[in-house]
């Protein structure tokens, strides 16, 4: 490819894809690659499931690969994932980082705002037990209505998207 | 001059004992005077010092049976110097005194020690509640020695709280207070944002971290050797685990004294440059999502996370752990220079390509140009450091620059003439050897958000550039079987308790610096570290609020922010939360 033409002639791809996806009925160039790697049970979701994210003190590396599955070659949203602003819209609650004393208000009233049913799924080392931040006098202990409202558990430091992706799309689907 | 031996002769008055270091660019005075602390500090000031952390230490337990304090500068002749402070004073064995006055910086730093070590100056106000907020008991002070975690997590679980209460905010007539926070609409860290608005514009703005407090200097002095500590390293903010575990290897290999081979000198520039491109291409990529250009953020976005599967490909981890330990790198298999260079080669082609399109474009620019803006003098007498200071015209401020180590200080490779021009003074001034695909001239860099995503591009492009080089170093040395890590446990043992060493790392948001002090069998004896950001808060809220342009010499125009700049120029300084928080 020659130098300078590069983004043109990608936008150019991706806009190709999507007409090419809307007339045979297959995904964009991007998405193929996707279903490819996750198989198709993901794609057959036909309801939405709407997360909020939760930071309980991580160290951002769970953020990062999170964040990461908005850009186009996870493209959470094709699976009927959405990342919400408000807890009040969201029915599972993607809790990162050890619990941190300081945030503990913050995390309830999180947590109360979201409308029944609602579920927990912790992402990432520390969101399980402490993980590395273990041994510090700086967390809270989880409070037992939350722990039991936690479904999955995402290992790994950080999980990878992948991992993430598959834990969110396996969560019991809201209503819409 | 600006050497501080003439410093100490001009101004101090008293005693000033100077200590020998192992390491030649670093030198260690001991001031026993408060007022020639005073005096120096501000001498240092004014001969362009840089005050890069100051590090309390509770050695009560030790000889001297006193706190002190360590002051460390960064100095332009390229030392770095650390001035001992000991707290001596037997009336007030908690107080000292406060270099405020001549480098405001200092005052984040000193409202956490009140907090974790009950240390206050002598003039000057400070507060609890930064790092420490209401669940934690008054005089909690985690940092003291002989607190073990046992006895703090016992007090801290039998204080409760005063109950919450919402307080109104008391604003002047006619203004709006707007908390937002701590928990942000989106994927984001924690921390609490109050504008004060007047109609759309930002008056004033609060920033209260700390939500994120781990208690992580505490835990490399409980829990982890001098051997172990960077895996905690690692994740004291994930998006420079690189950085961040180089700083405490460097720190760690400065008290041992040993230089790590040269292979992997090599690796550790070529993986930081790495994380560099690779934080830098997300952060534009952010930017731009933020201006709503979807599809040039969704194409930024995909640069990004390529990057992130050739961190994978190199080393087995999408952020890069696991690879530093002190004494060198851990790499599970050699990697594929080719990949990495194809890799980048394409990856970088299209960052310039869309960064330039986006700096060209008048929609764009109208957004950015004169949004947030950080004048150079702010820059400097706030402190700001790392890629926000540079895109305040500070473009010299680096520490790849100032205090060259590892492959940095490597004179054949040549890296410093790539980093030196990553900004272009003039056009004849670029010598042949260096190639500028998105040129960014000097008059750029105006502190605004648009200089600091102009910035981060023309950063990216040099780090591909050293990237290039680094590959074709390791490819000419081969060298297939030459150990890439020399052993430390040793050499650690045989160095005194209670020395310390400092290291640091320029990440892609500015120097990490670690100090760290040895204790009994390798044990940590005190760990401070500083991330970037801590001083950068405080620069991101002096490029919010309304001030009046320095530019216009009528002295009537301001420079405002309404309040849907905010994310613009949160994004465009980007700074960690958890790395303020520790
Ligand atoms: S699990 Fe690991 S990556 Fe995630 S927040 Fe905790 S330390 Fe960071």
């Amino acid at each position: 490819m020659r130098e300078g033409t590069e983004p043109i002639s990608h936008m150019a791809r991706l806009l190709l894809g999507r007409v090419f996806g809307l007339l045979t009925g297959r995904r964009t160039l991007y998405a193929e690659d996707a279903a490819a790697r996750y198989g198709p049970e993901l794609a057959r979701g036909r309801r939405s499931v709407f997360v909020r994210h939760l930071d309980c003190g991580s160290c951002n590396g769970c953020e990062i690969e999170l964040s990461a599955l908005v850009n186009p070659l996870y493209d959470i949203e094709r699976f009927g994932i959405r990342f919400e602003a408000s807890p009040r819209h969201a029915d599972v609650l993607a809790l990162t980082g050890p619990f941190t004393r300081n945030l503990e208000t913050a995390a309830y009233l999180t947590y109360a705002a979201m409308a029944e049913p609602r579920c927990i799924v912790t992402i990432g080392d520390c969101a399980h037990d402490g993980g590395i931040f273990k041994d510090t006098y700086a967390l809270a202990d989880r409070p037992a209505f939350l722990e039991q409202a936690v479904v999955a558990h995402v290992p790994g430091c950080p999980p990878t998207p992948e991992a993430i992706l598959r834990a969110l799309a396996q969560q019991p689907r809201g209503t819409g | 001059m600006a050497d501080i031996h003439a410093g100490i002769r001009d101004v101090c008055q008293g005693e000033v004992i100077e200590l020998p270091r192992r390491d030649g660019r670093e030198r260690h005075f001991v001031i026993e005077n408060g007022e020639d602390l005073l005096r120096l500090s501000q001498w240092a000031s004014q001969h362009d010092y840089y005050f890069c952390t100051m590090v309390a230490n509770d050695e009560r337990l030790l000889e001297d049976h006193i706190f002190k304090l360590y002051y460390l500068f960064s100095a332009p002749d390229g030392f770095l110097v650390t001035l001992e402070y000991p707290l001596n004073d037997p009336l007030h064995p908690t107080k000292y005194p406060s270099i405020r006055p001549s480098f405001p910086s200092v005052e984040p730093l000193e409202h956490r020690l009140y907090d974790t070590f009950g240390l206050s100056p002598h003039t000057g106000e400070v507060h609890s509640g930064t790092l420490l907020h209401t669940p934690y008991p008054p005089e909690y002070y985690p940092l003291r020695q002989g607190r073990t975690r046992d006895k703090l997590e016992e007090r801290a679980r039998a204080y409760s709280p005063p109950t919450h209460s919402a307080s109104a905010i008391e604003m002047p007539e006619g203004m709006l207070a707007m908390p937002v926070g701590p928990i942000h609409a989106g994927v984001i860290e924690a921390g609490c944002f109050q504008f004060h608005l007047a109609g759309e514009v930002i008056e004033e703005v609060r920033i209260r971290l700390g939500y994120k407090h781990r208690g992580i200097e505490k835990l490399f002095q409980t829990s982890y050797t001098l051997e172990r500590g960077h895996e905690l390293a690692e994740r004291v903010s994930g998006d420079a685990s690189f950085a961040h575990s180089m700083a405490f290897c460097h720190a760690v290999e400065s008290l041992a004294g040993v230089e790590v081979p040269l292979a992997a000198r090599y690796w550790r520039g070529l993986l930081l440059e790495l994380e560099r491109f690779s934080n830098h291409a997300g952060d534009i990529a952010a930017l731009v999502h933020d201006m709503a250009f979807e599809l040039l953020a969704s194409e930024l976005a995909v640069v990004r996370e390529q990057t992130l599967r050739l961190n994978q490909r190199v080393c087995g981890h999408r952020l890069l752990r696991g690879v530093n330990v002190p004494g060198g790198v851990h790499l599970l298999h050699r990697p594929h220079l080719n990949d990495v260079q194809r890799t980048i080669e394409t990856l970088a082609a299209r960052l310039l390509n869309l960064g330039k399109s986006v700096l060209e474009m008048p929609a764009c620019r109208e957004r950015m140009v004169n949004t947030g803006v950080l004048t150079c003098n702010e820059a400097r007498t706030g402190g700001a450091t790392g890629l926000v200071a540079r895109a305040s015209g500070l473009w010299k401020h680096d520490f790849r620059l100032r205090h060259p180590c590892g492959v940095y200080a490597i004179p054949a490779l040549a890296l410093a003439d790539e980093l030196r021009h990553t900004v272009v003074l003039s056009d004849d001034d670029l010598p042949s050897s260096i190639h500028r695909r998105v040129p960014i001239y000097l008059s750029d860099l105006q502190g605004d958000v648009f200089a600091r995503l102009a910035l981060r591009v023309a950063e990216a492009e040099t780090s591909v550039h050293l990237v290039a080089r680094l590959v074709a170093a390791l490819r000419q040395k081969g060298g297939r079987s030459e150990p890439l890590v020399v052993p430390l446990e040793k050499l650690l043992r045989a160095v005194p308790n209670f020395e310390y060493g400092i290291g640091y790392a320029e990440s892609w948001r500015g120097e990490i610096i670690y100090w760290l002090m040895k204790g009994p069998r390798n044990t940590i004896f005190r760990c401070d570290l500083r991330d970037p950001s801590l001083f950068n808060w405080t620069a991101m809220r002096q490029a919010i609020i309304r001030k009046p342009d320095p530019r216009d010499p009528t002295g009537r125009r301001y420079l405002e922010n309404i309040l849907a700049d905010f994310p613009l120029i949160n994004k465009s300084f980007n700074l960690s939360y958890a790395g303020h928080d520790l």
